[in-house]
């Protein structure tokens, strides 16, 4: 490859702190002709490494921003409207986009943001990458000049807007990860980008910013940047206050902790389930970098706050959540055999959404309600929140579900079923509710897909213009209205889902809030989709059709207030969900189960899993589910299959059915 | 610089009430030249302190209303199509949206709602935030004036989360939490807005606009912007009642105390998803609280 080696690693060493390994592997790998993606956290200098790469070499040098709106039209070019109106498709008239000049001129082609362009754009690189050449149509085909690159960066997948890069876009790319850079260049990038002589501030900046990457409770801390903005900030804020930096006394740590609750607070991403805030955690790491022991060294302002030096050490070292597992594909051997169904002799009984109040009243086939006694040898916590006369503490409640989630919310889930009186049932099922919202509205929201490029008259949003279709609309007019006009923009389609949830056998409470919080994360994630909730179990229950509306606090109450019941139809269950699914007129039709895989009434389900369009599995915790038919299930349906082993993976789990 | 930052704090300090800490924080960060997200319910001062800093920077700030239909269309721009299909794709036909708009002038870019926004759209502001620039097909690259800031607002009640925005956003922006006034300045804000003469009564609505905020079945109470409304609506009420002395006679104060505080404040508290009494009905309670007299005197008058 013919660039000035050399003037790059000059470029670096001037402009780059550190990062002399990765810039020479990337070196190597354009030099060997291949493509880079660059890939690592936010904050951890891939645009500037890439960017003095690109733009040292000699070059020509051609920037694209990758995100949602980038369509393929906007990547190849398009041909000149106007001379199309007067002359027909000429070729000369093609104004070639970033894609094709960069292929032409030989040069880099550098796409920040990789992975959060729609796959459909992405597969315009496909050939490019793997043949050097690119055909477009009425025009012919582009050939790359040989010192013609596509450079990428992109963050590793996060949830929120990256997707995954699609293999085949993948397998034409050399990647390189990239993690943070050491404690001794993130002080010289600081240094350098805010100019500070502060060698102090400098220091505890950094040092800060990187304490939020190690804390037990955050999910993702502050980059580089974080320090650069609290450095800057304080120089800021320490005139306005009066307060002199220079050396670090009680005032300019005090203005330091300011700023950072201004520089870092908002670059906090939690764990889920920890009840901080973010400023709370921000204050404790200035404390601990600051006075180590925060009563001792200063009395007034720390000793009211919460600090994890003073916390004992059980509290602190909260395990790192790691939400819902994809189990790896148990293959070859055959599906475990377990007792042979039971055959139905009674035919099932189907309930519509108009009898769900049947449902709930029908108490035949639950168990009888426990006694306080029984509930007490079950929960040794039940102790701190019922009374001797079974009269229950709903502050002992509330304080409980704050200290030890888990122990409050299954405790929780056993009271309202089996409460022993009407009003402690109802009292611990609206508890029960609120919790299920709560949970469900801290879930990710997924991109619901980004649909597919589609004609549509234009309506002030994409200026994408669909020729063809525009110049049959406005042959002839002499004034086309804004309406005459075509554009290629993202239309999605419509989807119907149908949630199936098992509530056989010892379902318990706990587990009618799963199926709860499972509906609500579902009804938060599909925007202006449809659903149905079936659930089944010996019979089957239709609990809300496709087409129904019904206010989601009313659906989430029927589902607890449900009694848990024998056997297990599975096969019913995919049944009814399939007719629901058939009911609705849309395209895309899906279904999500949840089961723990027994199957124990009926004819075998796999045949019917196969009928659907696709079917999600989302199984209980991996260790004791039957994880080889919840994957069977799913290779069937031609869905995902995930496992849940807390209340809390559930909307993220959801999440992942969706975005698939 | 300094000298400036310190007249520019003066100037906004004399023109908001109270707010002093948040002042100097949001002045620190913009002066900083950092992006800045603003986290705390509505009506607690956030555009005003923005509105009057960008008035005595002497710079444009462009609000944008965060919403689901907000893309990064009509955030970036777009070409005029009846325009295009005359020339072709020129600069000059493009329709600069509020992001090149703000960047161009060297303006505030302020955007409310900000986690109502999609995260396709938000993810258009990435580059601009890191690199001051943005490269729009067909159009090419803009570099921002160095005054030009992105500040983002939202309401954390409806922060399904930190989830939502993707931590690549949160990693350019500094974050600053506000919470509500105290009692005090939201008295001295009501009288100002509203130039009631009456302490008794903006006493009565502060007070009663600040217990919808802690009512356990309110998920988000109303902000200082319900006391205004109480007290301009009570003025009236008493007018067309010919009820007098509204500055000086508590009768008269809890005569429309109760009417007016259910037309102000019923739309501005959003109850609980799971709650199943109506917003009257915990208004009702509220000032039965704070002013007994005004709710059996209302009801005796309705006998």
């Amino acid at each position: 490859m013919s660039f000035d080696r050399t003037a790059v690693f000059r470029a670096l060493q001037s402009q780059v702190v550190g990062r002399r390994q990765e810039a020479e592997e990337i070196v190597a790998a354009l030099a060997a002709g291949r493509d880079v993606v660059l890939e690592g956290p936010p904050g951890t200098s891939k645009s500037t490494l890439l960017r003095t790469i690109a733009q040292a070499s000699g070059l020509p040098f051609v920037l694209v921003e990758g995100n949602a709106d980038l369509t393929p039209a906007k990547l190849i070019g398009y041909h000149n409207p106007a001379q199309v109106v007067r002359h027909g498709y000429r070729p000369e008239d093609f104004v070639p986009g970033p894609l094709p000049d960069a292929m032409q001129r030989g040069g880099f082609l550098y796409i920040e943001e990789f992975n959060r362009i729609p796959e459909d754009t992405l597969n315009v690189l496909l050939g490019p990458l793997a043949e050097r050449i690119l055909v477009v149509p009425r025009v012919g085909i582009v050939q790359a000049a040989d010192t013609f690159r596509l450079i990428a960066a992109m963050n590793p997948f996060d949830n929120v807007g990256t997707m995954r890069v699609s293999r085949s876009i993948g397998d034409r790319l050399t990647r390189l990860a990239i993690g943070y850079q050491s404690e001794q260049e993130e002080r010289a990038i600081v240094r350098r980008r805010t100019g500070s002589r502060n060698r102090w501030l400098v220091d505890a900046a950094v040092a800060l910013s990187r304490a939020t990457r190690e804390h037990p409770e955050v999910r993702m801390g502050a980059s580089v940047r974080g320090a650069i903005d609290l450095v800057l900030v304080a120089e800021r804020l320490a005139p306005l206050r009066g307060v002199d930096l220079s050396k670090p006394d009680d005032a300019a740590k005090d203005v330091v902790l300011e700023a950072a609750l201004l520089a870092l607070s908002g670059r906090i991403a939690f764990a889920e389930g920890a009840g901080r805030t973010p400023e709370g955690i921000v204050r404790e790491l200035w404390e601990n970098y600051f006075y180590f022991i925060p009563q001792a060294a200063r009395g007034r302002q720390t000793l009211d706050l919460p600090s994890a030096v003073a916390l004992p050490i059980s509290q602190r070292r909260r395990r790192r959540r790691r939400g819902p597992v994809v189990m790896p594909l148990q293959r070859g051997g055959e599906v475990p055999t377990y007792p042979k169904p039971g055959e139905v002799i009674e035919p099932p009984r189907i309930y519509r959404p108009n009898e769900a109040a049947l449902l709930l009243t029908d108490r035949a086939g639950g168990p009888m309600a426990r006694r306080a006694a029984d509930i007490l040898r079950d929960h040794p916590a039940a102790r701190r929140v019922l009374r001797e006369d079974g009269e229950m503490d709903p502050d002992e409640l509330q304080s409980l579900l704050q200290e030890d989630p888990q122990a409050g919310i299954s405790l929780l889930g056993d009271l309202w079923p089996h409460a022993p009186d009407e009003q402690l049932r109802e009292f611990t099922r609206r508890l029960a509710l609120k919790i299920v919202i709560r949970l469900a509205r801290q879930s990710p929201t997924p991109i619901p897909g980004r649909g597919q490029l589609r004609s549509v008259r234009y309506r002030f949003n994409s200026d994408d213009l669909d020729l063809d279709r525009t110049l049959e609309e406005i042959a002839g007019k002499a004034y086309p209205e804004y309406d005459d006009f075509w554009v290629r923009e993202r239309v999605r389609t419509r989807r119907t889902w149908v949630l199936l949830l098992d509530v056989s056998g010892s379902m318990r409470g706990a587990k009618l809030m799963n199926a709860a919080l499972a509906v609500a994360s579902l009804a938060r994630s599909i925007q202006d989709d449809h659903f149905a909730v079936v659930l089944f179990w010996r019979d089957a229950a239709v609990l809300k059709s496709a087409t129904q509306d019904e206010p989601l606090p009313k659906l989430l109450d029927e589902i607890l207030r449900v009694r848990a019941r024998g056997l297990t139809n599975l096969r019913l269950g995919l049944e009814v969900g399939l007719r629901e699914l058939e009911r609705t007129v849309t395209r895309e039709k899906i279904g999500i189960i949840f089961t723990d895989g027994i199957h124990n009434l009926g004819a075998d389900p796999l045949p019917i899993a196969a009928k659907y369009p696709r079917l999600h599995v989302i199984g209980p915790s991996p260790g004791d589910a039957r994880v080889r038919v919840c994957q069977e299930l799913a290779a069937r349906g031609r869905g995902r299959c995930i496992f849940v082993e807390e209340m809390e993976d559930i909307p993220a789990a959801i999440s992942y059915c969706v975005s698939g | 610089m300094t000298a400036t930052l310190q007249s520019i704090y003066e100037a906004v300090r004399a023109e908001v009430v109270g707010r002093e800490r948040e002042i100097t924080a949001i002045l620190a960060a913009i002066s900083a030249g950092r992006d800045l997200l603003l986290e705390g319910p509505p009506g607690i001062g956030k555009s005003t302190i923005l509105r009057a800093i960008t008035r005595h920077y002497g710079i444009p700030l462009v609000l944008v209303e965060g919403n689901a239909d907000l893309t990064p269309a009509k955030l970036i721009g777009y070409h005029n199509p009846a325009q295009v299909v005359r020339h072709g794709y020129r600069p000059e036909d493009f329709v600069p949206g509020p992001l090149p708009d703000a960047m161009q002038r060297g303006g505030f870019l302020y955007i409310e709602e900000f986690n109502r926004v999609p995260e396709d759209t938000l993810n258009a502001l990435l580059t601009a935030m890191a690199e001051r620039e943005i490269t729009i097909p067909r159009v090419g690259t803009l570099r921002a004036l160095p005054t030009f800031r992105i500040v983002a607002a939202m309401n954390p009640f409806d922060n399904v989360g930190t989830a939502r925005i993707s931590i690549s956003i949160y990693d350019r922006l500094c974050r600053l939490a506000m919470g509500y006034q105290s009692e005090e300045e939201e008295r001295e804000i009501v009288a100002r807005r509203t130039g009631s003469p009456s302490r008794l009564l903006i006493e009565r609505a502060v007070s009663i606009t600040r217990a919808t905020r802690n009512h356990p079945e309110a998920r988000l109470g109303a902000s200082v912007r319900g006391a205004i409304d109480l007290v301009l609506v009570a003025h009236r009420l008493a007018e067309i009642r010919g009820l007098p002395g509204l500055d000086s006679d508590e009768r008269t104060v809890n005569a429309v105390l109760l009417e007016a505080a259910q037309l102000a404040l019923s739309s501005k508290v959003s109850l609980h998803e799971t709650t199943e009494r109506t917003p009257e009905e915990v208004i009702q309670e509220i000032v039965a609280q704070v002013a007994p007299q005004a709710v059996t005197g209302e009801q005796t008058a309705g006998q």
